[in-house]
């Protein structure tokens, strides 16, 4: 596993490698520095006893300043050269890289594995998206979409665990600074339609009864009404997870948790939205409907800018298809 | 020389002819140039190719190469094969080898084509068999990408201007190119196998199919922008795809990719020995030729296999369709027509 921090002419690297030592393998963390993310890689070669192997790299975690710089600049070292492997997964960390290397070493000696594993659990409950080197390099250099980079922070208790903290939201190639909190990612993946299963959500019914749903589908119907109104509409299938109180054969019932969840969700959707536009970060890919639906009022360079005041409705349709095994 | 083909052999030859060298490289410069509507105007220029294959299938007869014709197109096509095999090692140091020497990988692709080329021309004519496998495994590697497949990269296809439709349909017609070996290998085709009709539209939509599948899928898979950096956008697609019996699947294709750039080579230099050698020509004597001919095509490619020449040659090879296999072709169509000289057939 790699990681690094820093802004080009100052950039620390730090390379989680493998080392046998009386016969255990144990996990050496190798610190390197440099103006480039090549020299700061030449650097870290001067520290092993053999030469870095990059195809079997798992995840790259990346400080926030680096992010804020732009990442383009940073990746193009591991997009070009076919020696890396591509399907590497970014993570965005809060603090000092270092940190997270010397704390997943307590996990074994597989780091990558590690902070891989814990990205793919949390994308299927859609807490985050996993990008690798190749999938993030596309949106980048894509037209009418920004990034949402995982983000990982180091529990801040006794025991310094990572642990997801949300989405890291991305405006062109820059790390707006911004999170979608790991309690409301869940709706971004509704909001980006991607997700179509499994998106678990919480709830309070009247006040007092814990409400779980899973979706089991999501229908994406977005429309362009004018040049500057988009309408998102979702109908949402879904399974009652969690209800405590008995009574769903009174048809009223479903209905009436329809409704709740309707608003719920529909207001949550909507605060994602405020700050998705607050920060000039279209990571649903509105800017792609628009090129596609109507190219003259897609400008690529102002799009950032168009997407931030965009007149953005949310429309939320629940149904509830199945209650689970007691009604 | 004289040989005689069955249809499959025939339609196989071409196959490699047209697809061997360009199927992992083509897309970048159709993309690149058309945007999106790329994948449209391929169907365009297909079906445009095609009506080309229907004349070339009813005048075929009349295609007969004199000296100073025969000089050109030899010429032509070593120069050409020069410079595909120059692609071809700048494409295994780059993916695979960046520390193996020019000179070893160019005997690695022309001692096994010397070796097919000094035998029998059967064996250059069978061997095209085993390449169609090869492409099958390609391309469902390449399905394993679908997850990530953006289908409204395909889309709005007016945003490709008219500049980009020149310039898009130009370089579409690079996957046709050679279309002169259907005029050459035609009347070696026996008799009583007929060609026009079903077979010649199943094997040309076939083909269309296979080069169709691969624009399409790499449009869907990498955005416009990444066009400008990857020049071999399938490869690139296979290099991301993770599997659990290989760390590196775009390798493995690098390997196929040069095992059929060398059955390609050597069905080339069979269509240059067709053109040479006549019954009277003594072995030795051909021997030497072929032995010849590989020296040259080492000591061109050597000196051709620099970034520069092959982005030049990934502007400009659409030319070579143009000149070569439409406008030559149907200049000797029409002077033999008109003079009322034709082939004599194959005959079994």
């Amino acid at each position: 596993m790699v990681g690094f921090e820093g802004v080009v002419g100052d950039i620390k690297g730090y390379y989680a490698y493998p080392e046998v030592v009386s016969g255990n393998t144990d996990v050496v963390i190798i610190e390197s520095k440099g103006k480039t993310p090549r020299e700061v890689r030449m650097d870290a070669e001067l520290k092993v006893q053999q030469s870095l192997d990059f195809s079997m790299l798992s995840a790259l975690l990346i400080g926030e300043d680096t992010a804020k710089d732009g990442l383009d600049k940073y990746l193009d070292l591991y997009y070009r050269s076919p020696k890396n492997s591509i399907s590497s997964l970014l993570i965005i960390v809060e603090g000092e890289v270092k940190d997270y290397l010397t704390a997943s070493k307590m996990w074994g000696s597989e780091v990558g594995v590690y902070f891989k594993r814990m990205i793919e659990s949390a994308e299927q409950y859609s807490i985050v998206s996993s990008y690798t080197i190749q999938s993030a390099g596309s949106v980048l250099y894509s037209e009418g979409m920004d990034l949402a980079l995982p983000y990982v922070k180091l529990h801040k208790g006794e025991e310094k665990r990572p642990e997801v903290g949300g989405v890291a939201l991305f405006s062109k190639d820059k790390f707006t600074g911004r999170l979608i909190e790991a309690d409301q990612s869940p709706y971004l993946g509704i909001l980006s339609g991607k997700h179509d299963e499994n998106i678990r959500l919480s709830f309070l019914y009247e006040g007092k009864n814990p409400l779980s749903i899973r979706t089991l589908d999501v229908k994406k119907n977005w429309k362009l009404d004018g040049s500057n109104k988009i309408d998102l509409n979702y109908e949402i299938e879904l399974e009652i997870d969690e209800y405590s109180e008995a009574g769903f054969r009174h048809s009223d019932l479903v209905k009436k948790i329809e409704s709740f969840l309707n608003k719920e969700i529909e207001d949550k959707m909507k605060e994602i939205i405020k700050i998705l536009q607050e920060e000039k970060s279209d990571v649903l890919g509105i800017g792609r409907f628009v090129r596609e639906k109507n190219y003259k009022m897609y400008d690529q360079e102002e799009w950032q800018d168009h997407f931030a005041n965009l007149d953005i409705n949310v429309n939320v349709k629940t149904k509830i298809l199945r209650v689970g095994l007691i009604h | 020389m004289n040989i005689s083909l069955t249809r499959i052999q025939f339609f196989s030859l071409l196959f490699s002819i047209f697809t061997g060298f360009i199927y992992i490289a083509f897309q970048t410069s159709v993309i690149s140039y058309g945007k999106r509507a790329s994948w449209l105007m391929f169907i365009a220029i297909s079906v445009l190719v095609f009506l080309l294959f229907i004349f070339y299938e009813k005048t075929y007869k009349y295609f007969i190469l004199g000296k100073i014709t025969s000089f050109i197109y030899v010429a032509y096509w070593l120069s050409h094969l020069a410079l595909l095999v120059a692609y071809t090692i700048y494409v295994i140091s780059t993916w695979m080898m960046p520390t193996t020497p020019n000179y070893v990988l160019l005997l690695m692709l022309l001692i096994p084509s010397l070796y097919a080329s000094l035998s029998r021309p059967e064996t250059a004519v069978n061997i095209g068999g085993i390449f169609s496998i090869f492409i099958l495994v390609f391309i469902f590697f390449m399905l394993n990408a679908s997850k990530d497949f953006v289908v409204g990269n395909l889309f709005p296809i007016r945003e490709s201007g008219m500049n980009a439709w020149i310039w898009g349909s130009l370089h579409s017609f690079t996957a046709y190119a050679n279309m002169e070996c259907y005029l050459l290998l035609r009347r070696f085709v026996m008799k009583n196998k007929k060609v026009a009709g079903w077979p010649l539209f199943l094997f040309f939509w076939g083909m269309f199919l296979m080069y169709f599948f691969s624009i399409v899928v790499v449009m869907m898979y990498f955005s416009l922008e990444e066009f400008k950096l990857i020049s071999e956008p399938i490869l690139y697609l296979l290099h991301s795809q993770e599997v659990t019996f290989a760390k590196r699947l775009d390798l493995i294709f690098v390997f196929i990719w040069i095992l059929i750039s060398i059955i390609t080579m050597i069905n080339f230099i069979l269509v240059i020995r067709i053109v040479r050698f006549k019954k009277q020509t003594k072995p030795l004597y051909k021997k030497i030729e072929i032995i010849f001919y590989h020296v040259l095509i080492f000591v061109v490619a050597y000196f051709l296999a620099i970034f520069e020449v092959i982005e030049m040659a990934r502007k400009y090879y659409w030319i070579s369709f143009f000149i070569f296999g439409v406008l030559l072709p149907v200049l000797i169509i029409i002077w033999n027509k008109v003079r009322g000289r034709t082939i004599s057939d194959s005959s079994n």
